[in-house]
């Protein structure tokens, strides 16, 4: 397994180098020889967490997770085929005075296609999750049982080789200024088929394994203003979410924080996203759930910088 | 600067990598060994223990609090039966949805922060947040034990204990 991971790890790294990184393509798809790439920041921190029973939680201890993330795209044929690459170069994981865990996180990447073009977009894609990042962190030989929990309690991936389907739906108006504004929608769902989600006992053993799938859906409005300077920007809101069909006892068994069969949130974000100079942007966001399950119930602050050709 | 982000995964491999920051106090109270500690039945009065008794004896119960701002409320109980010796939950029984929790017969007062595999004994993952269930627990683990905990494992948060009281 060990083996099998660090041949995936170094095949991501390999992919980064043939595809300009990451994001959700979504209903715009990139003509051939397009390209799309950002790497962001994200933090989120709390001493809370959403149970297995949708309730909050106190934690032992504050929770941080920072994670490094890149993400591209780029156009294969017109229309027909843009692939995505998304990946947390590094996780981090804390409990605040008693451990904290570093790795790579999951790798997923995606095969978009344009099913409609006009007069609104409709793409459908198929992304696979693979799992680089390490769902059973150990403390090292010779750790004592209380710091085996801790190191467990922080992992950096699923452990788990997943796939959803996608479908995209997208359109723009007001851009030749017949409206005040210029604006898109964007409507998405999809079907995540995650697979065996586990727990392993502190000697390494997995007492526990089931099967989950999830729903996913995300709708997303964005505005530009026409004043001078401030056309440069997009003003965004969104919620989006996964809806995940573990049972309660399933998830109670798998949770980690944004990780396992359980994980299920209704989120709603907001983000400005702007243009520095030609195809070079920057972002910032913020996301934070208002219903959810094993996640940590605080916000997600978000900065990255764009670049797209 | 690409470069350098494609390099990172290779850096840093694949396995996650831990760093403990507890302080050197607390990584004393650890103990290494994390097998369940045998238990000494060198002097005690097992001549009080009808052992031949075919029925379920109570022989000890209580009720649940929340600990650390959980919910837990309901009875507990230890019976002693033809199999060993189990704790029960009556249906009365309920406590928070936590990550990973688990039930420990200890006794300590508190958990803590940390589990102590000399006093805390598992007795595996809790089964649900409500109602009837039951716990067997490894032979002569009860003695001197009388506290039952649902403790979040993975967070180490005391989630309800319930302190049971000997039934004469």
């Amino acid at each position: 397994m060990k083996l099998m991971r660090t041949r995936l790890c170094a095949l991501s790294a390999l992919l980064l180098t043939l595809a300009p990184a990451v994001a959700s393509a979504g209903p715009w798809t990139r003509d051939a020889g397009h390209a799309f790439f950002s790497v962001s920041y994200g933090r989120i921190a709390s001493s809370f967490i959403f149970g297995p029973d949708f309730t909050v939680q106190p934690l032992g201890a504050r929770y941080e997770q920072h994670a490094l993330q890149v993400y591209g795209e780029v156009g294969l044929i017109d229309r027909w085929l843009t692939l995505t690459v998304e990946q947390q170069l590094l996780r981090y994981g804390r409990l605040l005075g008693q451990g904290d865990t570093y790795g790579v996180g999951d790798l997923r990447m995606g095969f978009w296609t344009g099913l409609v073009t006009k007069p609104v977009r409709l793409t459908a894609a198929f992304i696979a999750g693979v799992p680089i990042g390490d769902p059973s962190p150990t403390a090292g030989k010779g750790a004592d049982p209380d710091a085996e929990l801790i190191a467990r309690s922080l992992p950096t991936g699923d452990g788990e080789a997943d796939f959803e389907l996608r479908l995209s739906f997208g359109y723009s108006f007001g851009k030749k200024r017949r409206w005040p504004l210029e604006h898109y929608i964007v409507a998405e769902a999809g079907y995540w088929f995650r697979t065996q989600g586990h727990s392993r006992d502190l000697s390494g053993k997995v007492v526990y394994s089931q099967f989950a799938d999830d729903f996913t859906y995300k709708a997303e409005l964005g505005t530009k203003f026409p004043w001078r300077f401030i056309e440069r920007f997009w003003f965004i809101v969104r919620l989006a979410g996964i809806e995940s069909f573990a049972d309660g006892v399933s998830a109670q068994n798998t949770c980690a924080t944004g990780l396992g069969n359980g994980v299920t949130y209704t989120a709603y974000g907001f983000e400005l996203a702007g243009r520095i100079y030609k195809g070079l942007g920057a972002n910032i966001g913020i996301d934070e759930a208002t219903r959810a399950r094993c996640v940590a119930a605080g916000a997600n602050f978000k900065i990255g910088l764009t670049l797209q050709f | 600067m690409k470069k350098l982000i494609i390099l990172i995964p290779l850096l840093l491999g694949c396995d996650a990598r831990f760093l403990d920051q507890r302080s050197a106090e607390e990584r004393a109270r650890s103990v290494l060994d994390f097998a369940m500690a045998p238990v000494d039945l060198a002097g005690v009065d097992l001549a009080g223990l009808d052992l031949a008794e075919p029925a379920d004896k109570l022989l000890a119960q209580g009720s649940f609090m929340g600990r650390a701002g959980h919910a837990g409320s309901g009875d507990g109980m230890l019976y002693r039966t033809k199999a060993g010796v189990e704790v029960r939950f009556a249906a009365n029984f309920s406590t928070s949805g936590v990550p990973g929790p688990a039930v420990f017969l200890t006794s300590r007062d508190s958990m803590g922060g940390s589990i102590d595999s000399q006093a805390d004994i598992s007795l595996g993952t809790l089964k649900s947040t409500t109602g009837v269930q039951t716990y067997p627990v490894p032979q002569g683990a009860d003695v001197g034990r009388r506290n039952v905990f649902v403790y979040c494992q993975p967070f180490r948060v005391e989630v309800s204990k319930a302190t049971l009281v000997n039934v004469p």
